[in-house]
């Protein structure tokens, strides 16, 4: 290889790399800044020009949680989204199994239909959920809420893990029923280890939807049973907004779903591309 | 079959999945009927709002108080969805005194002498602690429904030492010498003065309200927008085109991105010190005073027009129609309107005070300079009134009609005289009374 073409590619490389890092810092900065504002003063946050050097207070987490009673909202958010995955997640599997293994009459339809679900407006559902809530004497309990994003979450799953299945090859199962498996066990043994790419991508995108879900969560519970979300929400004052405390809420909600994507992180990669290519 | 699907165990499973939800839900608040000496509120997240379930519920001992705080457009509709559903999970609501009339017309809210009328020795509320156009807006039909919990104002914030640098020595009073002192102060570091484009309620009332009440005369029952029989009277004299115009003027000396600010937005960029004056409601202003330039600002009543006539609004507090312990709720206000919980709201850190004896301490506007603004009512002879259009069950909706009118008006896709005969035709299929 020539020297000039040898030092083409180079500078293309760099150029791609700095674009590459440029792109990273734009995207990555407005966390940077979300971050470190939940560490200032009210002074600091609203210095002009912006404070890069100050002294790092804890005051707004402290707000957060002695105030705003945040730890409770944490444990709350993390019961009820973290139920209501698993619900979706496993009956969601197991419908999707259905409909791409099974010749069930009118599956289709059946599969739109389940889709539908999706094409609501949350706003539309509220007052319906509100009153079924009263009448049950479920107002206000995790339960509820649970209940609304296992339903909310469900279609998603039915139809991405649809696909996901298909893409298996189902001489795969069939083999595994020859050697003695039920259908269960085939699922449980065979199919599902092989979808856990799909699955981990599946339950992430299930998990921030319910995880940053604001409208239900904020109209269907009252005091025992808030959110995150709700709680967060409560930084912005009604003409004004505590940015420091709207700082430090925003890095507390987003730390679990960081966490859960990093653990994920092996799968995830697998699980979005899965089924991109045929063949 | 032996396995996680044997038949045995999915049934023992499920027994004990459903043993162990029916246990949870057995524990559940909802299920737990609510002691009767607590009392829970339908909350706001304001400063007197944490107040009044924090030391006023401290300071009252005859009953457990609770509550919810709500950022303002969530308040608004779980206020909407719970009374409307006659829900008694709040024996006490909160509400900006713009929505008021909807749950008085709809019944949502028990007036005090009928609560008095099913509980005969309760003893009468009286108002008299507290500064008289702040409790018009819980009187109606001929009753008292509530109390008012904060009393806001149109408040004109300036910054006193930029007023100082650019040779201005008189505060503007009127409109002309406001917009040459915007046009002064402006600069590329410092806009001349913020508007508030970008939100509903900051641009109709703030904005073009606070403009438009002193062009006219305004009747003892109008509230400048519409009549005591909600005939529109905006644009009678041509009034809401000029009040648009007034903004017009003072729009080329507002910092970028004007378009998207609400009150915020307003509050954030004055307290950065990137702007010089703004109009805005005084319970906005709370922040201004935590940033940098704390003790540099200047509050004063709005500037006006023709007329000494300025908005008052706030937020009152009402009892549930529905609630299961109305004559606890009602004691409770009766304690209220002795006045101590309006001392904590203060302490609390309020700015917007309704106690009279707070309003009229010197001692007291020295530490809550926004109070200014009121000091300043009776020195310049300011008639209050009130805001528009609270007194239709839809304020919400006409506020919309408006808002969008008047930026159009403003922002140039419509004359202003356009945009007010737009309105005007577009609220008579809206109104609601």
């Amino acid at each position: 290889m020539s020297n000039s073409r040898i030092l083409k590619s180079s500078a293309s490389a760099l150029a791609a790399y700095a674009l590459a890092i440029a792109a990273a810092l734009f995207f990555a900065f407005p966390i940077f800044w979300m971050v470190t504002s939940s560490f200032k003063s009210e002074v600091d946050i609203s210095a002009y020009p912006p404070v890069w050097s100050f002294t790092p207070t804890l005051v707004n987490y402290a707000q957060l949680f002695t105030e705003l009673n945040a730890w409770q909202a944490l444990i709350n958010s993390a019961l009820i989204v973290g139920l209501a995955t698993c619900i979706a997640m496993a009956a969601g599997t197991m419908a999707a199994y259905a409909l791409a293994r099974f010749d069930v009459k009118g599956k289709e339809f059946l599969a739109f239909e389940i889709l539908s679900i999706r094409m609501l407006p949350p706003i539309v559902s509220v007052i319906p959920m509100f009153i079924i809530a009263r009448q049950l004497g479920i107002f206000d309990t995790p339960w509820l809420l649970i209940a609304a994003y296992a339903l909310s979450g469900l279609p998603f799953v039915v139809w991405v893990m649809r696909v996901f299945i298909q893409d298996i090859p189902q001489s795969i199962e069939e083999a595994a029923m020859i050697d003695g498996c039920s259908r269960f066990e085939t699922f449980w043994r065979v199919t599902l280890p092989l979808l856990l790419p799909g699955l981990a991508a599946t339950m992430v995108i299930v998990f921030m939807f319910a995880w940053n879900e604001f409208l239900l969560a904020s109209m269907l519970t009252s005091q025992e049973a808030k959110t995150l979300p709700v709680i967060a929400a409560n930084a912005i004052k009604p003409k004004a907004i505590a940015w420091g405390l709207a700082s430090a809420a925003g890095v507390m909600m987003s730390l679990p779903v960081v966490v859960l994507v990093l653990l994920m992180q092996r799968y995830l990669v697998r699980g979005l591309t899965l089924g991109a290519v045929k063949g | 079959m032996h396995g996680p699907f044997s038949p045995e165990l999915k049934r023992r499973t499920l027994l004990k999945m459903l043993a162990v939800g029916a246990a949870a839900t057995a524990l559940s608040p909802a299920t737990r009927a609510w002691a009767a000496s607590t009392l829970n509120i339908l909350n706001s997240n304001t400063a007197w709002a944490g107040a009044l379930t924090g030391s006023v519920a401290k300071a009252y001992a005859d009953a457990q108080i609770t509550g919810e705080g709500n950022p303002y457009e969530a308040h608004y509709e779980k206020l909407l969805i719970e009374l409307s559903q006659g829900s008694s999970t709040f024996d006490i609501f909160t509400t900006d005194n713009l929505w008021i009339r909807q749950p008085l017309r709809n019944g949502w809210a028990s007036a005090f002498d009928d609560i008095r009328a099913e509980d005969a020795p309760l003893p009468e509320i009286g108002v008299g602690k507290l500064a008289p156009a702040s409790t018009t807006y819980t009187e109606y039909d001929g009753k008292r429904w509530g109390l008012p919990l904060v009393m806001t104002t149109p408040v004109f914030v300036y910054r006193k030492d930029l007023f100082e640098k650019a040779g201005i020595t008189k505060v503007p009073t009127n409109w002309d010498e406001y917009r040459d002192a915007a046009e002064k102060l402006h600069s590329d570091d410092v806009a001349g003065n913020v508007l508030l484009l970008g939100g509903q309620d900051a641009h109709m009332s703030g904005d073009w309200g606070s403009r438009l009440m002193g062009m006219t005369k305004i009747a003892p029952h109008d509230d400048g927008v519409l009549d005591e029989n909600n005939k529109v009277v905006f644009n009678s004299e041509g009034q809401g085109a000029r009040a648009i115009e007034r903004l017009r003027e003072v729009l080329p000396f507002t910092p970028k991105g004007v378009e998207g600010f609400d009150y915020a937005e307003g509050s954030s960029i004055m307290q950065q010190g990137k702007a010089a004056m703004m109009i805005t409601w005084s319970d906005v202003i709370v922040g201004i005073e935590d940033g940098p330039f704390k003790g540099k600002f200047g509050y004063t009543v709005s500037p006006t027009e023709k007329f000494e006539q300025q908005m008052v609004g706030g937020w009152s507090i009402l009892i549930n129609a529905a609630s299961e312990n109305k004559a606890e709720a009602y004691k409770f206000l009766k304690w209220m309107s002795e006045g101590q919980a309006y001392e904590l709201f203060r302490e609390n850190g309020e700015s917007s005070l309704c106690l009279q004896a707070d309003i009229d301490n010197p001692e007291i506007v020295a530490k809550v300079p926004m109070l200014q603004a009121f000091r300043d009512f009776p020195a310049r002879g300011t008639t209050p009134v009130s805001i528009p259009p609270y007194r239709l069950t839809n304020a919400v909706e006409v506020q919309r009609v408006f808002y969008e009118n008047i930026l159009a008006g403003v922002n140039g896709r419509k004359t202003p005289q356009q945009a007010m005969e737009d309105a005007e035709a577009a609220l008579a299929s809206v109104i609601r009374t």
